[in-house]
């Protein structure tokens, strides 16, 4: 389905072999004794004005991969850029400047807004950090944004705890978009959120891409969610991407055994469509001793000799289709799964 | 999910307008606020509050409300009792000159207990106002940069926590009692001093853990991801969580230097007595118990008189403190 990968549009985000370690200190003297490899080795690109989804299960390092990219941690290795920009490379002035253009909305809709701050003042700290000193300014920017996500006026001068889970959605998606950003990461933005709220607050994402033409990260623990909001996908597996490609592509084609598992596991109300259920032995393993050759092998239904041996590279297996699985062959057939 | 894409807005208004309504029908709270409220309810912690305002204004306005120059000998009326008692074991009867009675030297207790109450206000709260500037400082930066600084600033709270306080300021307030340190505000200042060393590593220790704790919330990322610096995290929103503890740690540390001193005073250590009527600190609750603990069986009341005052005072400020940590405290807010 070459047709929707659209080659005119422009990268906007290139994240290239990205690896962001985690120091685990013991003894005495606070030693670094071993490091957790959250994110090792990662690449994808996001493109202009698009919704590229991350996928993976909890503990993959989604997270470390959004915070890394808006350098909110420190990464090991890699490169980002941003709009041409090496995010990793610049100057403290040169930093701000470019938080003007990547925001974030956390997953925890809680510990994301400060409790002691009204919701006007969470608002207005990024204007009064880029130099809109004048109050009245700010206060028109306030209203504005929180008319944008469906919110009163009035609230400006509430405060955090006077809210539901939703609404507090709503400010920090608010406050993303204060500055006019180009690029906003969305953190599992609804999946603290009940079922029914869930719903209005993508469609309120999906909204205000359409009206304002940002690009998402969009990261998801599973390919529900991301199936109707992304126009890419990536699939994350112990701190490496195992396959990346377009919706339609993933969702009609998966390649990789982990995606086919993941994607055996979303219910499907057409029972004629209804796929095999792939329940993956074991559990994941801990990214601070991850398995040697392909991370997956030890759950990995097909797995063969060479699987715990090496390490598959991640390649474009058909045009737009990454894939990082040995026996998953250059343009051939999808993998024999059962 | 795709097909309600399209009625989305409408849903999303009338959502929100229901939990609008909910939130117009009460009035905005501040955290502070709900505090206040919730202090203002605990009776124990106004009462308390009540009785430190009193001592408060004994203290400032002393010289007015002493009925007696504090040292003046009233030859002739030593050993009195108080005025209702008719009989004491000297033979003599209380009169309402002299309210509390007098101590050995003709002295009025009442008016020396009124201005021990300065000693008492000052020594609770000077010292304590350092503390909390140097513990919070040390505190936030040690929590929030840690590495080496962090490392050295923690081993130096452990051994100032090793070291026993009583016996320190015993030490210091021996060692160097003679010296100008020592005779400055009759003492007082060294006195601020020795408490503000030992102290301090607690309200550091305390605040180190709660930055360490607030500094991966997800708020203070949002505030970096727009560009905060790190002044402005520390002073907008990490200072402004953490003082509901730093607030109920100043409400503890109060009663502790007034104990501290009073301890100190009948070790004669504390204040040094006055002879001068135009000093501001002529005598503390401490050094009366000092001078009334010869005179215990015949005239209890020279002892009772300053024990009293300072059991009073300090249990006002536990009663507050516990009413200000009940207030305070977030795990009680939903
Ligand atoms: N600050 C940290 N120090 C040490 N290890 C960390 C730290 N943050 C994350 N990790 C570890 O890194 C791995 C990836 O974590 P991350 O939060 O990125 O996962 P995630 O995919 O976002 O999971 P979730 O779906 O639960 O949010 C986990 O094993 C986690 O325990
Ligand atoms: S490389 Fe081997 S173990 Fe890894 S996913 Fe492919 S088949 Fe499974
Ligand atoms: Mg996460």
């Amino acid at each position: 389905m070459a047709v929707s990968v659209d080659v005119a549009q422009k990268d906007l985000l290139v994240v290239q072999n990205l690896k962001t370690y985690f120091p685990v200190r013991s003894g005495v003297f606070q030693r670094i004794s071993a490091w957790v490899k959250a994110v090792d080795d990662v690449s994808f690109t996001v493109k202009e004005g698009e919704t590229f989804g991350l996928v993976g299960e909890s503990g993959c390092g989604k997270t470390t991969v959004s915070r890394s990219i808006l350098r909110l941690i420190p990464s090991n290795e890699g490169t980002v850029f941003f709009d041409g920009q090496d995010v990793f490379n610049l100057r403290s002035n040169e930093l701000k400047a470019l938080r003007r253009n990547m925001q974030i909305v956390f997953q925890d809709p809680y510990s994301s807004l400060d409790p002691r701050m009204p919701v006007g003042d969470i608002i207005a700290e990024s204007l009064l950090i880029h130099g809109v000193k004048d109050r009245k300014q700010r206060n028109a920017v306030v209203q504005e944004m929180l008319a944008k996500v469906g919110l009163n006026p009035y609230h400006a001068h509430r405060y955090p705890h006077e809210f539901s889970g939703g609404q507090r959605q709503r400010i920090g998606i608010a406050r993303a978009l204060a500055l006019n950003p180009r690029f906003i990461v969305c953190d599992e933005p609804v999946s603290a959120l009940d079922v029914s709220i869930q719903s209005q607050i993508l469609n309120l994402l999906k909204d205000l891409q359409r009206e304002y033409g940002f690009s998402y990260l969009f990261v998801a623990h599973d390919l529900s969610v991301v199936e109707h909001i992304s126009d890419r996908v990536g699939v994350m597996y112990l701190g490496k991407l195992v396959e990346v490609t377009t919706r339609e592509d993933l969702y009609r084609e998966p390649l990789h055994p982990y995606t086919q598992a993941l994607m055996s596991a979303i219910p499907v109300p057409d029972p004629r469509r209804r796929r095999e259920r792939i329940v993956l032995k074991g559990e994941v393993p801990s990214p601070l001793n991850p398995p040697p050759g392909c991370r997956f092998h030890p759950r990995c239904p097909i797995a063969k000799d060479i699987c715990k041996q090496e390490i598959p590279a991640f390649e474009e297996k058909r045009p737009g289709h990454f894939v990082a699985c040995h026996l998953v062959e250059q343009g051939g057939r999808s993998t024999p799964v059962n | 999910m795709t097909t309600t894409a399209q009625t989305q807005t409408p849903s999303a208004k009338s959502a929100s307008a229901a939990e609008t309504a909910k939130v117009l029908s009460r009035p905005s709270r501040s955290f502070w606020r709900d505090a206040w409220s919730r202090l203002l309810h605990n009776k124990a912690a106004v009462a308390g509050a009540l009785v430190i305002l009193f001592f408060m204004f004994v203290a400032i306005f002393a010289p007015l409300l002493a009925p007696h120059n504090p040292l003046e000998l009233n030859s002739g009326k030593g050993f009195l009792p108080p005025m209702w008692v008719e009989n004491s074991s000297t033979g003599k009867a209380g009169t309402p000159e002299f309210i509390l009675g007098t101590d050995n030297l003709g002295r009025d207790v009442l008016s020396r207990v009124i201005y021990g109450a300065r000693v008492s206000m000052v020594v609770g709260f000077i010292p304590t106002l350092i503390i909390v500037v140097v513990g919070v400082s040390l505190g936030m930066i040690s929590g929030y940069f840690g590495g080496s600084t962090d490392n050295l600033l923690m081993r130096l709270t452990d051994i100032v926590y090793a070291f026993p306080d009583l016996l320190f300021f015993i030490i210091v307030m021996t060692a160097l009692r003679a010296t100008a340190l020592g005779q400055f505000l009759n003492g007082l200042f060294l006195l601020f001093v020795a408490l503000a060393l030992v102290n301090w590593v607690g309200v550091a220790r305390l605040v180190r853990g709660q930055v360490l704790s607030l500094k991966e919330k997800d708020f203070v990322l949002a505030s970096r991801a727009v560009g905060a610096k790190d002044t402005r995290i520390m002073i907008r929103h990490i200072l402004p969580n953490s003082l509901g503890v730093i607030i109920v740690a100043m409400a503890f540390l109060i009663p502790g230097a007034i104990i501290t001193e009073a301890i100190l005073g009948y070790l004669g250590l504390g204040l040094r007595p006055s002879t001068d009527p135009t000093d501001i600190f002529i005598t503390s609750w401490g050094s009366m118990l000092l001078e009334g603990q010869t005179a215990i069986n015949n005239q209890p009341w020279i002892l009772l008189a300053p024990a009293i005052a300072v059991a009073l005072v300090v249990l006002s400020f536990n009663f507050l403190g516990d009413g200000l940590r009940d207030a305070l405290d977030p795990r009680l807010r939903e």
